[in-house]
């Protein structure tokens, strides 16, 4: 299933560059530093959104004791940690040329910085905890209490004076861009998603396999 | 040409790349992209052959299980 997901990811993050370096028009405000948004800002939307699958999946397998929804938290983890650290040194490489600074400690970009914790938080502490079943249910409290931080980082450009710019394209009203480059930045934040799913569901079969060969091999040493 | 796209097509490769003076910019995030991606993919890659030797011992270990049995 997962060629199923990873060549249209390709196939997309080809044709969004395309569309984002060759047909997309130069800013008027920004010039072409611009052309940093098509990763930065499906990268960010990434970085939360697993985020909040994470913990959604990580509260179903504890509630309900489901072992493969607790899997699949693991499995998310890891691919949204490199999404919120995409996010966080695009940032930086955007930030110079327009705002003159790598890193502010504004109010999005210090709970975006906090949502990196909270992954490698969550990673760490399954890693150090050899018990899968107590490593399951540890996760998933720092992944609940920890999602709180997601829609702070969605609405602090409402709520604080920040030196990041507010949401270029809303649920509801126009957005503010130009067609093509609402066309480029779709299809990447396209790509991304089809690239997280065939990745998540790789590491998912890995954990799988992995758990299995522990329990195999725990019994085979006490038998 | 359209509205809302590149009035100027991109003609000179030079001036592609320069990005109008923000080259390090564009380029460091997409190569940062690249570079990210790239390491999740081999990482993964490698957690799962080391379960493939990992898969092989096991099996061997069965293979000598089931001669002593035998």
């Amino acid at each position: 299933m997962v060629p199923w997901f990873a060549i249209p990811a390709a196939i997309l993050f080809l044709l969004g560059l395309y569309v984002g370096f060759f047909v997309a028009p130069t800013d008027f405000q920004q010039g072409e530093a611009y052309r940093i948004m098509f990763i930065h800002v499906p990268a960010a939307w990434m970085g939360m959104l697993l985020y909040v699958l994470m913990a959604f999946y990580a509260a179903i397998g504890w509630a309900f004791n489901a072992r493969l929804a607790s899997m699949m938290a693991s499995a998310l983890a890891t691919t949204g940690a490199m999404f919120t650290l995409l996010a966080l040194i695009t940032g930086a490489l955007w930030g110079k040329p327009t705002w003159g600074t790598y890193w502010a400690w504004d109010a999005r970009m210090t709970s975006t910085l906090i949502l990196l914790f909270l992954y490698i938080g969550f990673i760490s502490l399954q890693a150090a905890i050899d018990d899968p079943k107590r490593a399951d249910r540890a996760g998933a409290v720092l992944a609940i209490v920890g999602v709180i931080n997601v829609p702070i980082i969605y609405f602090s450009v409402q709520w604080w004076n920040t030196l990041h710019q507010g949401a270029t394209i809303r649920m509801m009203g126009k957005p503010t861009i130009a067609a093509p480059m609402l066309a480029a930045l779709l299809i990447m934040l396209a790509a991304c998603w089809l690239y997280a799913i065939a990745v998540v569901l790789y590491r998912l079969r890995v954990i799988i396999q992995e758990r299995e060969q522990n329990a195999s091999w725990l019994a085979h040493g006490a038998g | 040409m359209p509205p809302g796209l590149r009035t100027e097509p991109v003609e000179q490769m030079s001036d592609f790349f320069s990005m109008g003076g923000y080259a390090f910019y564009i380029w460091g995030s997409y190569l940062a992209a690249l570079i990210l991606v790239g390491g999740e993919i081999a990482l993964l890659v490698k957690r799962k052959n080391a379960l493939k030797r990992h898969g092989l011992d096991t099996a061997g270990n069965r293979e000598l299980d089931n001669d002593s049995h035998g």
